[in-house]
């Protein structure tokens, strides 16, 4: 087992040396930086602007500069932000958090709902509720989530007034729980009902996969009621690939999160990044994409170790 | 022959168009996809969908961007079947060449996409052994990166336009083709005929080519069309956020990047919800198709 997971960890190594060879040199291929700007600025003096450039290191070749960002980043040093001045670590640290909370109740909640449903259609399949779940998992596929955003703002905002547009709480009310709940009631709901798509998919058809084995038919002719069958025996094994899909659900989380966050502007991540985007504040784009990407990959290697250990088949592969 | 009655009036009954009619494999795939009757009004949308974009000029009832102050942010009217937009251009035409660029966007990225995929995976899959590895580790890199964050920090450097937005999708989809293709690639250059043609002195890139990939054709097919849906859905958060396509140019994202606003959200429904309405349909359409196909070209469903 020990075995097995240090090998894991060794193999993300060079994946992870990608990563940030990847997003140093996209953020370096942006148009514009803070020097540039000062080109058609009257004011500073081109030998100024010389001196600056070398005690930032921008005349230094471009390998030279990744490995000087490499050796600050692995100090924890992400740079500053180049519009408020303050380190990229800071900004991200404020913007995690809202980010995993949205993210952990939308996992949570979705495979809450999802496992259920897809076991259920898998054991009644044709039925109503097989042919339900396959249009939800179509829809989940095919609404842009922006637009199911903004239907739900339209209506439960807008038309009604029950709860508010966006935002983590009313301006001007001391912190309450019932209202940071009323805050996460739709873009969780809108996050969940676009991560419960895949799910539901995966949990059928490991059901399907598992009902079809031998030992399920075994059990079946040694008479042991359907139920027990089902929730017993074949219940335990479907649920094991699922445990993997946690990690793997990441990208997806982040992929919605970034476009949750920026219609209810939800103070996370993927609006910080978004933001930067407009502002050209690389650093900060910098930061986030490196965060995002190293999260997604510690999520796969979450789900492969968690396999492991849950499936004992997988351990001398 | 043509004297003796009774063979005469066998011959009449004879039906030849049974028999002059081959059964290819085409056929077969139609007939099968044609029972799935969800492909089949997929398939009949969004061909409608297609007329409209190919034939907007002559549909739509106004320029798509003629700005008109005076007439600007009406509700939908007899003039303005939709209502018109903040500077005065009618919706209802907007998304009929909407659909041209929405649709347009879709395809060249898939297809371009689908391109990088299948030469990185026939690489990898063909020849194996470091060159493997290092694609493989490449391709490894590239998906640990959330898609719409790739989409986003791309978009940051090319800035916006619709020519960026299918270069931008078409730059960062390949992963899941590539590894499609690697993996078939492994299982067929296996395959005996692959050794046969080896044998007969073919060379690398007519076995690449003319022996394999015609044979990772089906499940490529399915991965485009789904590719489409998509590239389709990112082409319209990346106008929504207002980094992919831009005013003049129309797409159906970014006509519903007016909505960003809460006044236009609240008060002018007629700005957002059609082109939200037509992404949707024809997103689901065409996972319909996708899935339509999956089914109908699965060879161990072949009878």
């Amino acid at each position: 087992m020990r075995q097995y997971i240090t090998r894991r960890v060794i193999q993300i190594i060079p994946i992870v040396i990608g990563i940030t060879i990847v997003t140093f040199f996209l953020i370096k291929m942006c148009p514009g930086n803070p020097l540039k700007a000062m080109l058609f600025n009257p004011d500073i003096k081109p030998e100024e602007r010389a001196r600056l450039e070398r005690l930032y290191g921008f005349d230094d070749p471009i390998y030279v500069q990744y490995f000087r960002w490499l050796a600050r980043l692995l100090k924890g040093d992400l740079g500053w932000s180049l519009y408020t001045s303050r380190p990229v670590t800071k900004h991200i640290l404020e913007r995690i958090g809202p980010t995993a909370i949205l993210a952990g109740s939308t996992l949570f909640l979705s495979f809450l709902i999802a496992i259920p449903f897809g076991i259920l259609s898998a054991t009644k399949q044709y039925s109503l509720l097989d042919y339900s779940s396959t249009v939800i998992i179509f829809f989940g596929m095919s609404l842009p989530i922006f637009f199911l955003g903004l239907v739900v703002i339209y209506i439960f905002a807008v038309r009604f007034g029950i709860l508010p547009t966006s935002g983590m709480k009313t301006l001007g009310i001391p912190f309450s729980i019932w209202d940071r709940i009323k805050h996460l009631i739709l873009p969780i709901s809108v996050l969940t009902f676009y991560q419960i798509a895949p799910v539901v998919r995966y949990a059928r058809s490991s059901m399907l996969e598992v009902i079809r084995e031998d030992y399920v038919r075994t059990a079946r002719s040694k008479g042991i009621s359907e139920r027990d069958v089902i929730y017993k025996h074949a219940l335990r094994n479907a649920l094991i690939p699922i445990v993997t899909l946690f990690g793997l659900s990441i990208p997806f989380i982040f992929n919605g999160a970034f476009i949750t966050e920026t219609i209810f502007a939800w103070p996370g991540m993927g609006r910080l990044a978004v933001g930067a985007v407009f502002q050209r504040d690389y650093p900060i784009l910098m930061g986030t994409t490196l965060v995002t990407a190293i999260l997604v990959l510690l999520g796969n290697l979450i789900a492969d170790i968690l396999y492991a250990v849950v499936d004992p088949r997988i351990r001398y592969k | 022959m043509g004297n003796n009655p009774v063979l005469e009036e066998i011959e009449k009954k004879i039906d030849y168009t049974v028999a002059k009619k081959p059964i290819t494999l085409r056929s077969i795939i139609w007939k099968r996809f044609k029972k799935n009757k969800l492909a089949l009004v997929g398939l009949i949308l969004i061909s409608i969908l297609v007329i409209v974009a190919i034939f907007a000029n002559f549909i739509a009832p106004y320029p798509a961007t003629t700005v008109d102050f005076a007439n600007k942010k009406l509700p939908p009217s007899k003039e303005h079947i939709l209502g018109t937009d903040e500077l005065g251009c009618d919706v209802l035409s907007r998304l009929i060449y909407g659909a041209r660029i929405s649709l347009s966007i879709g395809l060249v990225a898939v297809c371009l996409y689908v391109s990088i995929g299948i030469l990185i995976g026939a690489i990898s899959g063909f020849f194996g052994g470091w060159i493997d590895a290092i694609l493989m580790r490449f391709t490894d890199v590239i998906i640990s990166f959330p898609w719409l964050v790739l989409v986003i920090l791309v978009a940051a450097i090319l800035g916006p336009s619709i020519y960026n937005v299918m270069l931008i999708i078409g730059l960062t989809g390949w992963t899941t083709v590539a590894r499609l293709v690697r993996g078939e690639f492994l299982k067929l250059k296996e395959m005996e005929y692959t050794l046969a043609a080896r044998g007969l002195g073919a060379n690398n890139f007519r076995i690449i080519f003319t022996h394999l990939l015609p044979n990772a054709f089906a499940p490529v097919l399915v991965a485009a069309t789904m590719g489409v849906a998509d590239a389709i859905i990112i082409e319209a958060a990346l106008s929504f956020l207002g980094l992919g396509v831009a005013f003049p140019d129309t797409s159906w994202g970014q006509m519903m990047h007016a909505a960003q606003s809460l006044s236009v959200l609240s008060r002018m429904p007629w700005l957002w919800l059609p082109p939200g309405i037509l992404i949707s349909i024809a997103v689901l359409c065409i996972n319909f198709i996708g899935d339509g196909l999956r089914d109908a070209l699965d060879p161990k469903l072949i009878r």
